[in-house]
């Protein structure tokens, strides 16, 4: 029976940080661009290339303000504007062919101090945008 | 190579708080985990050749190099 994964152990380690306990949700995308190439003779259809890629790595954390927390670690990147390392790893950070951890260099991008509202849990969704072609560790 | 201790209370690289490990951080990546308190410098290795680790290329014959 294929495999039909229930996300669990999600693993996020930020800048060599791990983040993992306090990451709820992740979405890893690293779509092309559609260049409509549609030309006479389609009989009706277009027709799409795929441009250019552009990854884009959201993730939703509880914010925290503790040390070694996410404000303590995503803070410091948002404003110097460094690219740094970004792992995630379906099923923690051990890569594996069954667990390829995704791994790339990005530069930080939307950033929330603080949101939320009375007697609810703060949450601070980041997004993420890749600096080249992320690689994934199965080994 | 460097050998570093991890000082924060989470993983830094998968290595546990408390514990020591040896790693070529790259020079920003070791610069921002100290200053954030993650990991502390225990001890910088110089790049070196180890003595007997190494020997000069053999002159070819005829050649004047």
């Amino acid at each position: 029976m294929p495999e039909k994964l229930m996300l669990k152990d999600v693993s996020v380690m930020v800048d060599g940080t791990t983040l993992t306990e306090s990451a709820r949700s992740v979405d890893i995308d690293t779509s092309a661009e559609e260049l409509d190439g549609t030309a006479f003779g389609g009989s009706g259809w277009r027709e799409f290339e795929p441009g250019l890629k552009a990854g884009t790595i959201a993730v939703e954390f509880y914010q925290g303000f503790d040390s070694g927390g996410v404000h303590d670690t995503l803070w410091p990147l948002s404003e110097t504007q460094d690219s740094f390392e970004i792992r995630i790893g379906p099923k923690g950070d051990t890569g594996a062919s069954d667990n390829p951890v995704f791994v790339g260099e990005v530069k930080l991008f939307a950033y929330k101090f603080l949101q939320g509202e009375v007697g609810q849990l703060s949450t601070n969704p980041v997004t993420f945008r890749l600096t080249g072609a992320p690689t994934l560790n199965d080994t | 190579m460097s050998f570093y201790k991890v000082i924060g209370p989470v993983p830094y690289r998968n290595h546990p708080p408390g514990s020591t490990f040896e790693a070529d951080l790259e020079e920003k990546a070791e610069e921002r985990a100290i200053r954030r308190k993650a990991i502390e410098l225990l001890e910088r290795k110089p790049t070196s050749l180890r003595d007997g680790s190494w020997t000069l290329p053999k002159k070819e014959e005829g050649s004047d190099a």
